[in-house]
């Protein structure tokens, strides 16, 4: 297709980041992908939050003591050792989102610091964030002091559970956020006390959050052109995930019900993950009307259970599904979940199976959509990074194979030399004295 | 009244099911024009999903549809028409943005080819959305919401280690990738506006949660990391392991996350400041012994999750209620922030609905009329491309509306 002329959707644009795991990073490097310019902002004297690792520097016992606990995934796994320095730049938490992106370090709670990001700020489109409520506003960054040096800067915010109300100042990670908007509640096995979880380990409110960033961000400039102001917008990333979840407080209001847990299956649909060949491998099938079942007797090769006169109709498959998924597991063993995939689906079965991380990257069609990108980066080496949502055509996205995660202040001199033009001596100055580095200093404060 | 950011935007929803009626929902709650196309007759298929309001099937009582379809304007065509297929060539030169999500085989087989609406509309940005995209060997298969969990998301480490993984909420990864949708359908048309070149997005809902932000991006990278999968942890694995990450009390459960730093603090609050200084009760040499949990439990038991939640949380420490619908539904904080706000429907009355994502003054998010009716603006919409009332009854005649 024609590419001419086309350039960068959001080519001009400058993004100032002061965010961390998930969504905030997350949304910055949307907009990065698209062409904006994503500067962000972090400190040697800080270390922390889960984009940089828990811990600046984690040892030996740290990492005896994770117990599978998620916080020590690191390249090679442990941060140390020969190939063991700048830990904080070969943390997958936070390597996952960082392309597209510039990292500058600035100690702006010292004046002649604070000076100079003012300049930034003065010489940026959009102000991204996503703290708890207090936390920026602490650290000077205001909407009036924002609005009043630069009028034409967008200001986003994103916490929790919001600028106001009385939770506002909740604190949470994702597990403890999303449990106080039900969906632990209602996602769950059965109403057993002993199925109740909270670690899930996947968050509506990341993905519908960052996304949300990014789509306001856009939002607000089209709102730009018309008024020539920069707009203060509030994202509350648990509302973002309220939104994606609509239907439990719709049925609440207006039926009075509230939906009970039913694990994996369907009240339209006989639904179930069942076991595959193969150490912990499932399969996962939907038969949806009594075509799909036709189908699916078939692909079995129609053994005497399926004869069974209770299966004939949709109601009777979900009413006595506790026998049928019992019948369909024993089915489902005898293959891996792949061949039960590729059988049920010729067959035109809804089936699929539950990928691992191994699985998804050696995965026939992911390959063939060429989705994930092949990333060099300078502590880590080269490796698979996931891909972009959506296809264009025409468009043009910026590779993030040309700009994969940052370093910490990685790009201190294209800021302080090349935007604001300070001279070598100056920059010089201020790794001297500690305003800008790219190590964490070993005084930094432990975020957790 | 003031603008909103998308208004004068014209948006053709020819979307059947979730995700392309929620990215097409966040344009038309936020200003922009949009028609949502739907076949005559049996209409969209999200008319059909349960719940319905009243419990009873009905083509206006879905509560997905009613909630997807806010601010929209509906019409219905058969688009496998002659007369079906030229009022729509009409409509796709007047818009700026089209989303389907059509099966790849129907939409080519419908005259929906990128190729050939490209020709009525060169500025057109158009959405494709399937369940494992345009291209590749799983292009024609088919899904469902749990299917894309397990081949796109975090199933395999979602749930209990010794159960089979688990769903995540119902339907939800669909509203997740159309929140994806119009944040890269935007991102073609902040240049298409610019150069007056459209675009053809094809959106892969599989890819969707692979490409999309949580957990599952940084599980990814650590297996190309360090070659570790990701697996379903016992509900007592965590991060912070010297309190559970979740206990029961007086009315439910509360979730928390206490470091060792805090440990000393949560003991007083909990109710024992006896254990303070007992050594059996230090953070970094105790394990979560019968003895320790009784305690716990016994604390706990003496209120309710929401006097933990803010006794703790006024302290500075994470802790939170494990609400129920009902809890969430009447939680004074989504209350004081209207959240739920009341949208009044011709048909299923007036229900509460989650309110737009974005807080801004003065107000992007608007509900300016509730989901249309099946071909509730038929008549306007034909008449302003030049039906006249007669062309409109002849169209209908034909069934082609």
């Amino acid at each position: 297709m024609n590419e001419r002329g086309k350039k960068l959707p959001l080519e001009g644009v400058r993004v100032l980041s002061l965010t961390a795991s998930w969504s905030g990073p997350f949304g910055c490097m949307l907009l990065g992908d698209l062409g904006a310019e994503v500067l962000r902002l972090e400190q040697i004297q800080y270390a922390g939050g889960m984009t940089r690792g828990v811990d600046a520097r984690p040892n030996e016992k740290r990492w005896a003591n994770d117990k599978n606990g998620g916080v020590m995934q690191y390249v090679d796994r442990k941060p140390w050792g020969a190939n063991g320095e700048y830990p904080w730049n070969r943390f997958s938490f936070g390597n996952c989102h960082l392309q597209n992106t510039h990292s500058f370090t600035l100690d702006f709670s010292r004046p002649k610091g604070w000076e100079l990001l003012k300049s930034v700020i003065k010489m940026s489109d959009i102000f991204i964030e996503n703290n708890t409520p207090t936390t920026a506003p602490k650290l000077g960054f205001t909407w009036e002091f924002l609005h009043e040096i630069n009028p034409r800067l967008i200001v986003i915010r994103s916490p929790g559970f919001g600028l106001d109300g009385p939770h506002t100042r909740w604190k949470g990670f994702g597990r403890n956020i999303e449990s106080a908007i039900g969906h632990a509640w209602l996602v769950r096995y059965s109403e057993a006390p002993e199925h109740l979880l909270s670690n899930r380990q996947t968050y509506l409110m990341d993905n519908l959050g960052s996304h949300a960033i990014a789509v306001s961000a856009m939002m607000a400039l089209l709102e730009r052109e018309r008024t020539g102001k920069g707009s203060h917008v509030e994202v509350a990333q648990a509302e973002a995930a309220m939104g994606g979840l609509p239907a439990p407080w719709i049925d609440y209001f207006a039926n009075g019900r509230m939906r009970s847990p039913q694990g994996d299956r369907l009240t339209t649909a006989v639904q179930g993950c069942y076991p595959a060949a193969g150490d912990d491998q499932w399969v996962v099938i939907t038969i949806n009307n009594d075509e799909e079942w036709k189908g699916f007797c078939d692909a079995a090769g129609n053994p005497p259970w399926t004869h069974d006169e209770r299966f004939d109709s949709l109601a009777g498959r979900l009413e006595n599904q506790d026998e049928l998924d019992a019948h369909i597991a024993q089915w489902t063993k005898g293959y891996t979940n792949y061949e039960t995939m590729y059988l049920l689906q010729a067959y035109g079965v809804p089936a699929g199976p539950v990928m691992t991380e191994a699985m998804n990257f050696a995965d026939g069609h992911l390959k063939d959509r060429e989705f994930f990108i092949e990333e060099t980066q300078k502590w880590c080496g080269t490796h698979l990074y996931t891909g972009y949502v959506g296809k264009y055509a025409r468009t043009p996205r910026k590779n993030r194979a040309e700009m994969p995660p940052c370093g910490l202040g990685e790009h201190n001199e294209y800021v302080f030399k090349g935007l604001l033009g300070l001279s070598d001596e100056e920059y010089a100055e201020l790794e001297r004295e500690e305003y800008i580095g790219t190590e964490i200093l070993a005084k930094a404060k432990e975020s957790l | 009244m003031d603008k909103q950011p998308f208004e004068g935007m014209k948006v053709l929803d020819l979307s059947n099911h979730i995700s392309g009626s929620f990215c097409t929902k966040l344009f038309a709650d936020h200003g922009a024009d949009v028609i949502k196309i739907e076949k005559p007759g049996r209409g969209s298929l999200t008319r059909h999903i349960p719940p319905f309001v009243g419990d009873t099937p009905d083509l206006n009582k879905s509560v997905y549809f009613l909630y997807l379809n806010t601010n929209k304007k509906g019409i219905t065509l058969n688009l496998k028409s002659d007369a079906g297929k030229e009022v729509f060539a009409q409509l796709v030169q007047d818009a700026d943005i089209l989303v389907e999500s059509f099966a790849p085989s129907v939409s080519s087989a419908l005259g929906l080819g990128f190729d050939e609406i490209e020709k009525l509309n060169p500025r057109l940005v158009m959405a494709s959305i399937s369940n494992f995209g345009q291209t590749g060997p799983y292009r024609d298969f088919k899904a469902s919401d749990l299917i894309e969990y397990a081949m796109g998301g975090a199933m395999y480490s979602t749930g209990l280690p010794d159960r089979e993984p688990l769903t995540k909420g119902p339907n939800s990864l669909l509203f997740e990738t159309g929140m994806q949708t119009c944040y890269a359908v935007l991102g073609a048309y902040m240049e298409a506006r610019r150069d007056g070149l459209g675009d053809h997005i094809d959106i892969s809902i599989m890819e969707a949660q692979l490409a999309g932000c949580e957990r599952r991006s940084a599980n990814l990278l650590t297996y190309q990391y360090t070659g570790d999968i990701t697996r379903r942890l016992s509900p007592t694995a965590g991060v912070l392991s010297t309190v559970p990450l979740m206990l029961p009390c007086k009315d439910g459960h509360v979730t928390l996350a206490i470091g060792p730093k805090n440990f000393k603090r949560f003991l007083t609050l909990m109710g024992r400041p006896d254990l303070v200084d007992d050594p059996g009760w230090d953070p970094n040499h105790m394990e979560l012994s019968p003895e320790v949990m009784k305690i716990y439990r016994d604390c706990f038991s003496q209120k309710t999750k929401s006097e933990w939640s803010e006794m703790f949380q006024k302290e500075g420490l994470i802790c939170t209620p494990l609400s129920n619908p009902e809890d969430v539904c009447t939680d004074e904080h989504w209350t004081q922030r209207d959240f739920f706000v009341e949208v009044n429907h011709p048909v299923a009355g007036g229900i509460k609905y989650p309110r737009g994502a974005f807080r801004v003054e003065p107000e992007w998010w608007k509900i300016r009329m509730p989901a249309p009716l099946l071909g509730q603006h038929n008549g306007e919409t034909y008449r302003k491309l030049g039906y006249t009332n007669d062309d409109i009854k002849a169209l209908e005649a034909q069934g082609a509306i």
